[in-house]
């Protein structure tokens, strides 16, 4: 339907968002690297592209970590968890998972829909990339029906924590790396302080932004294919699962329960 | 392509359905607080762009200011441009409009009663005359609206008044349906009845009317108004405004609550959604004027929902209908009809010189400018991949194309579908 895409505009006097978005995925992709190597989680799944593929390997290596590279794709514009097969001589990047030991990589590998030719084991997936056992389940349900899955029994006005805020991942901001069962998920709450605390070892002034951001009041509007999300500073714009009939709408943090 | 400088967004005037009161409302009184130099500047950054000077109403600006920016529009295409109401122009403008070789675009919707939704523009009848006698160059914008063409006395009265302005060598314009505003914008049928009526009396008077020739050039593949072109909200690619700050937007009319700064890059999500979302709801699919209308104007839309077609749709397709049925009876083929594609490439701008201007200021006379100028200015913008988001989560990734795949399977199985 419509073509994968991530457009921001900013409103007015929001002109540095587009590029803040920007440092705040490269910040959290630091954190997830951060989060394997403090020993929060037992997995994290990166992509090296292959010019960074020496630099990044001897990084682990000093950091006492393994890559274990499951496959290469192609770049694209769309969800991380498609793949675009690579034709010889285009640019790629290495798909995989980062663990603490060998062990763990090869029960990452085992629970991977891409490297044993099943489906993906979630639960032992969530279990090894530091998910609530709740979203894990809440995935599993939810993801078959709609792959945007964000609190899909909700819209209207929702309060909740801005470490469960998915909403605005597509743009570069998010705490936590899955998808929070309910808006008010304690246990996403208690996993994102941990991401929190990293992330403020990397960049606590960025930090500060990101949370600001992802607890102001924005609203989420899904509808025949897009999302358009609008924030007090911009408006982002992505595809989604393509709702027909009416848009599907949360407005977030309006009363904020902090 | 068009840039509107618009460095004062009051009016003197208030009219009642004009799409700017939102924003007045929103900034209780516009000042004229503007930043000239930043506006100038602006103007000569996209100097590619034909330029009108707008509104609010720009003969609100000091005289001095007026001329400044008549004279830097002079300066940079030899001639300028401005949408006014007219009520305000004096001897002393006149004198600038001459000096600078200025289009005078005037808002009015006729005389007399044909106004009522325009307060204190009753003199502009007499301005009109005084211009064209003066050999300053004159078109209209009327929008069309219960108080000029809501019963048959009236659409007479202004069909009327179409002719005098014929003999004062004003054969064109454009006649926009009044919009948004349901205590005075006709209902569909009304809007239909008045629109085929103005249809057939434009052709059997040879008046070039928009958006009768707009409907044309549509069915033609022609250049045309950026209703009909496949319209970015977060772009507006024919029209650029320059606020009076010197900041540029879209085109102000897609956004009532907030004013976005334009995204330098055209985007055909719209066009991706609509085409292939069924009429039901609310797309395009399957519909035989796709490529001559491309859903219409996205600040009309349904549920004022850019990802739907215009609420006015069945207005479009009568006149789409009328004017083929006339191509039909005289064997001129219609290729456009029965080429059903997506079509991103969109319009070609042959032809009738108005390219693929903005329906918000009217310079029929003009020549047409068409440069290119969004992708200059930078293709960053914050746009970027969506790289690792999606939660780590992996369904079959690579193996059966989850993801992106799911739209068309799952659509129905969803609580709302």
């Amino acid at each position: 339907m419509v073509k994968n895409f991530v457009r921001v505009i900013p409103k007015k006097g929001g002109e540095k968002w587009p590029s803040k978005l920007g440092e705040m995925s490269n910040l959290f992709g630091q954190a997830e690297y951060e989060m394997v190597k403090q020993g929060y989680r037992k997995a994290a799944i990166i992509h090296i592209d292959e010019h960074n593929y020496q630099q990044m390997t001897e990084k682990m290596n000093k950091d006492g970590l393994i890559f274990t590279p499951f496959l290469k794709s192609g770049h694209y514009e769309g969800f991380s968890h498609c793949h675009k097969e690579v034709k010889p001589g285009e640019p790629y990047y290495w798909y995989g998972c980062l663990t603490k030991t060998y062990k763990d990589a090869q029960e990452f590998k085992r629970a991977d829909g891409t490297v044993n030719g099943k489906n993906t084991d979630h639960k032992k997936y969530g279990e090894m990339l530091g998910y609530p056992e709740c979203c894990s389940s809440y995935f599993i349900k939810a993801f078959p029906k709609n792959y945007d899955p964000i609190w899909l029994e909700k819209q209207g006005e929702v309060s909740g924590y801005p470490e469960c805020n998915q909403m605005l991942r597509y743009f570069g901001a998010r705490i936590t790396s899955h998808f929070s069962c309910s808006s008010t998920c304690k246990k996403t709450r208690e996993i994102g302080q941990k991401w929190l605390s990293v992330m403020k070892g990397i960049d606590k002034k960025l930090t500060e932004e990101l949370y600001d951001l992802l607890n102001s009041p924005c609203t989420w509007n899904s509808y025949h294919g897009v999302v358009q999300v609008e924030t007090p500073y911009f408006i982002g714009l992505t595809h989604t699962f393509p709702l027909l009939k009416k848009p599907r709408i949360i407005n977030w943090n309006k009363k904020r329960i902090i | 392509m068009s840039l509107l400088v618009k460095p004062y967004i009051g009016c003197n005037l208030k009219c009642s359905y004009c799409y700017e009161n939102s924003y007045r409302k929103k900034i209780e009184k516009p000042k004229l607080d503007y930043n000239l130099k930043a506006v100038l500047k602006k103007m000569e950054e996209y100097k590619n762009l034909e330029i009108t000077l707008h509104g609010g109403e720009i003969l609100c600006l000091p005289h001095k200011d007026l001329e400044t920016l008549l004279s830097k529009s002079y300066e940079i295409h030899k001639k300028s441009g401005i949408q006014t109401n007219a009520t305000l122009i004096d001897n002393k403008k006149i004198a600038l409009f001459k000096k600078y070789n200025t289009h005078v675009g005037i808002s009015w919707d006729g005389p007399g009663e044909l106004s009522k939704f325009r307060p204190g523009s009753q003199k502009v009848g007499k301005i009109i005359d005084k211009l064209v006698k003066e050999g300053v160059s004159v078109s209209l914008i009327m929008v069309i609206s219960k108080a000029n063409a809501g019963t048959k006395e009236l659409r007479k009265k202004l069909k009327s008044f179409l002719l005098d302005l014929e003999k004062k060598g004003i054969r064109g314009g454009r006649l926009n349906p009044c919009l948004c505003a349901p205590r005075y914008e006709l209902s569909m049928e009304k809007l239909k009845e008045a629109y085929l009526d103005l249809a057939d009396f434009c052709l059997k008077n040879n008046l070039k009317w928009s958006p009768f020739c707009d409907i044309v050039n549509g069915l033609k593949n022609k250049g045309r108004v950026c209703h009909f072109m496949g319209c970015d909200i977060f772009s507006t690619q024919s029209a650029t405004v320059v606020l009076g700050d010197g900041s540029v937007v879209n085109c102000m009319r897609v956004n009532q609550e907030y004013v976005p700064l334009r995204h330098p890059v055209q985007y055909q999500t719209r066009n991706e959604i609509l085409y292939e979302t069924p009429q039901k709801y609310g797309g395009c699919k399957d519909c035989k004027y796709w490529r001559a209308c491309y859903g219409g104007c996205p600040a009309a839309a349904f549920d004022n929902d850019w990802r739907n077609r215009t609420y006015i749709c069945e207005l479009w397709k009568c006149l789409f209908e009328f004017y083929e049925n006339i191509f039909n009876q005289l064997d001129i083929p219609l290729p456009v009809l029965n080429n059903n594609s997506r079509d991103e490439s969109r319009v070609c701008n042959e032809g009738v010189g108005h390219g693929d201007e903005h329906g918000d200021h009217d310079d029929a006379g003009k020549a047409g400018h068409g440069d290119e100028h969004g992708d200059e200015h930078g293709d960053e913008h914050g746009d970027h991949e969506h790289g690792d988001e999606h939660g780590d989560h992996d369904d079959n990734a690579g193996k059966d194309g989850h993801g992106d795949e799911h739209g068309d399977e799952h659509g129905d199985e969803h609580g709302d579908c």
